[in-house]
């Protein structure tokens, strides 16, 4: 228990919650473990679960055209892969959308703590400062995701 | 301070990759992601530092042998 307090409290997103309501997230989630090359989730399916990376790490993959200008022809390819602390879901968290990706264990052994949606919803209905602090904290995280996607990949040196 | 970092490789197929460390990556510094060796290029803050964290933006190209 109290090594998935540290984590909660090292990934961002229950950054300046207490360990008192941090213990009321890890109450209601559990850790589940995957091999290399397993789908933790797919692009399009309906989504009911947040993540945390507990251990190992895990790609994120769009399907890209193959070919250019022939559409339909796409295959599915990484665009970053999420080591320990970091959380991935949360898209489907706020909008209650299906998927937007798909999501692979790169490692054997990858651990990710899983919140169930509707149990972390009613979590931050029952306790608005946890809802507050979490939701302004995922929308930081989509800030930091979306810069580092729309950075230039050449450096200045 | 809890380091949020994004690496973004150049020069390799490499997607880069997201993570939080202990301490912030130096340039000329050599960082292991996902077993092969890259070289710091740049470093730069994404976003301003918040409460523990800070999120920077680390550039790499692979290290040579």
């Amino acid at each position: 228990m109290s090594d998935l307090v540290e984590l909660l409290r090292r990934s961002d997103l229950f950054a300046d919650l207490a360990e008192e309501k941090i213990r009321q997230v890890i109450a209601i989630g559990q850790s589940r473990t995957f091999v290399a090359d397993e789908d933790v989730i797919s692009e399009g399916d309906p989504s009911s679960e947040l993540y945390v990376i507990q251990s190992g790490m895990v790609e994120i993959l769009v399907p890209v055209a193959v070919v250019t200008d022939v559409p339909g022809v796409l295959e599915l390819t990484p665009v970053v892969q999420l080591g320990k602390g970091q959380v991935f879901g949360e898209i489907a968290l706020v909008d209650l959308g299906a998927r937007s990706a798909t999501v692979r264990s790169v490692e054997d052994g990858t651990t990710l703590f899983v919140i169930p949606r509707d149990a972390f919803w009613m979590l931050c209905e029952a306790d608005h400062h946890i809802g507050y602090v979490v939701m302004r904290n995922i929308a930081r995280d989509l800030s930091f995701k979306l810069r580092h996607r729309n950075l230039p990949r050449t450096p200045k040196v | 301070m809890i380091y949020k970092v994004s690496y973004v490789v150049v020069g390799d197929r490499h997607p880069g990759v997201i993570l939080n460390q202990d301490a912030a990556p130096q340039l000329g510094q050599v960082v292991e992601l996902g077993g092969r060796r890259f070289e710091v290029v740049e470093v730069t803050d994404l976003i301003p530092p918040q409460g523990d964290f800070a999120y920077l933006h680390v550039t790499v190209r692979p290290a040579k042998e």
